[in-house]
């Protein structure tokens, strides 16, 4: 069944019975439905806004205490994530298949940016980009043919520290690496000479900010690979496993002004605007981007200067997760990775559901399987989407654990939702 | 009912934040795991005092954050209690509420004021009182049958 299904005639309730689409895997806020077993991860919205979740319970063994995670990843093990990861991403059966259709129209000499996250300013035992999964993206650009030449490695930000550096190089020595031009640098020094002017974003809405330059090794790229890894951020970013990623492309005083817009607690902030949009919208950025990989085999959920962590969302084990999209406007995954729907998260997780809907999304199953916690705010929540669905659409719940369900019978509840045992059984069942 | 004597008691403040509710009910939800509570009566349990402090966030404390509310948690020999205290207006009087509805009404199916109900139907005893400018919920529940009791410490 497509995920992307969308019932446009006007519907009753109980017509709702024949057919139905479900927001599945993810779709809608707080991690309804993420599964890794299934693979993979569906956003709403438009065809093609798609996540796709690759777990590999194997690819990291650190301890959390002896030696640096980063040694403790098995290089096999991801670039079979990524394999994997692409192959759904694309539908391609084979990997080969999935870059061919990821970097369409590749020939010598032309060069595929990738775009990592380091993190480490400050101390080397921070949450920090892997050097295996670029490897693994890289193993993937060579299974078609791409030149190492023609393969950047860019953080413009920071100085690569060699441990991440060298264990690239160690596998492919004709990768180019770029980092900060300021003063030390381990690779390529990043330079901001080019007189191209499409390099050069203007931000008009933001006064505060001067005009921010591209680096010219992006703009001699016809692909760019942006690789985030999974993070909150001191000062109050949510995680930001994200397109927040492109800051590190700026030289200069606006990328801690770039933060600030995304501080929820700072005055920049808005909901209306960011000038996210304006990076978003220079065409080195937007026409580009082929390609998102979110690390997240290590993870730290609130600070980007902590030692990684296990989470309760991953079976209390680290995510040893990757995270592909070809979507490059993921604006955050917190919402795929919540388990309680209160009184905090119901406004948030409501207002994305009534986006959906006025989408066309008219008959949803509510794949409840993986939250732990419901209270009367957002049961109440889910009863305002009912109510915005009207007469011509539903919404029904799967997967709910017995003591969620209980809310229901507290409420009386069960008595206005159908309840199934799992997405599937309630497709099958209303499809009957 | 007598509760007895306290054989222990924690107390818990928090501020007036919706994001520490959540700190809360997971602390709630350990205590009741932790005296053999099943997952639907743990779960009953943190629920009760969610809504308790979601309430008086919302309507004590008119959402503002920076107040103090203040939960002792007491473990007697018989029950599980909780005390909640804030400063912040007088609530309503918290009568046993009922909720009815027609769930075949769809204009008219209730999205809030559920929570009293709630802690009402889910708690063995609650009482709400206002004294000296504060506003004290108690709330009891009592220990599960025989055999699914945690021993004495």
């Amino acid at each position: 069944m497509s995920m992307h299904d969308r019932a446009r005639g006007v519907m009753t309730r109980r017509d709702f019975l024949k057919t139905s689409a479900r927001i599945s895997a993810g779709g809608m806020g707080c991690a309804f439905g993420l599964r890794p077993g299934k693979g993979y991860a569906d956003t709403p919205g438009v065809a093609g806004n798609r996540v796709v979740w690759v777990h590999d319970g194997q690819a990291t063994s650190w301890d959390g205490i002896t030696g640096h995670y980063r040694d403790y990843v098995d290089q096999a093990r991801v670039n079979s994530m990524i394999e994997r990861g692409v192959k759904v991403l694309t539908g391609q059966p084979t990997s080969i298949a999935a870059w061919q259709q990821l970097i369409p129209g590749y020939s010598a000499g032309k060069k595929v940016a990738i775009k990592i996250n380091i993190n480490n300013s400050a101390g080397d035992t921070y949450i920090d980009a892997l050097p295996q999964p670029v490897n693994g993206v890289i193993a993937g650009l060579k299974s078609i043919g791409v030149g190492e030449s023609d393969i950047y490695v860019m953080e413009p930000s920071r100085v690569f520290p060699r441990a991440i550096g060298d264990p690239i190089l160690a596998l492919y020595p004709n990768v180019l690496i770029w980092d900060v031009s300021w003063g030390k640098t381990y690779g390529h020094g990043i330079s901001y000479g080019s007189s191209d002017p499409s390099l050069t974003i203007r931000h008009s809405l933001y006064p505060s900010l001067t005009d921010s330059k591209l680096p010219d090794q992006l703009g001699e790229a016809t692909y760019l690979i942006n690789m985030p890894i999974l993070k909150g951020h001191a000062g109050g970013t949510q995680i930001t496993l994200t397109f927040k990623n492109n800051f590190g492309f700026f030289e200069g005083s606006n990328i801690s002004k770039f933060h600030e817009f995304c501080f929820p607690s700072s005055g920049a902030y808005s909901y209306s605007g960011n000038p996210l949009i304006d990076i978003y919208q220079n065409t080195h950025v937007k026409d580009k981007s082929v390609l998102i990989i979110g690390d997240a085999l290590y993870a730290h959920r609130i600070s980007n200067s902590g030692i990684p962590e296990v989470w309760n969302t991953f079976g209390g084990e680290f995510p040893n997760s990757l995270f592909f999209s070809t979507d490059p406007v993921i604006l955050t995954f917190k919402e795929f990775l919540e388990k309680r729907l209160d009184a905090s998260s119901a406004t948030d997780f409501k207002g994305k559901m009534v986006d959906w809907i006025n989408r066309g999304h008219r008959r949803i199953v509510l794949d409840l399987s993986l939250v732990d916690f419901v209270d009367s705010s957002g049961l109440g929540a889910i009863v305002s989407c009912l109510k915005t669905l009207g007469e011509g659409g539903d919404l029904v719940i799967s997967g709910i654990k017995d003591a969620v369900l209980s809310l229901f019978q507290l409420t009386r509840m069960n008595r206005v939702f159908q309840i199934f045992p799992s997405p599937d059984a309630a497709i099958k069942g209303l499809s009957d | 009912m007598d509760p007895g004597e306290a054989v222990s008691a924690l107390q818990l403040r928090l501020d007036s934040r919706l994001a520490n509710v959540r700190l809360l009910g997971l602390a709630v939800q350990a205590f009741c795991t932790y005296l053999n509570f099943s997952d639907t009566e743990a779960y009953q349990v943190q629920l009760a005092l969610v809504e308790a402090v979601t309430n008086i966030i919302r309507h004590a404390y008119d959402g503002e954050p920076g107040q103090a509310v203040e939960v002792t948690v007491t473990l007697h020999p018989q029950c599980l209690a909780f005390r909640v205290v804030d400063t912040g207006r007088p609530l309503p009087a918290l009568n046993p509420q009922t909720l009815e509805f027609d769930p075949h009404d769809l204009a008219n199916l209730p999205e809030g004021g559920m929570g009293l109900v709630i802690m009402h139907r889910v708690m063995d005893q609650v009482e709400y009182r206002r004294a000296g400018g504060m506003n004290i919920l108690t709330l009891r529940k009592d220990f599960p049958p025989v055999g699914r009791r945690p021993e004495a410490r």
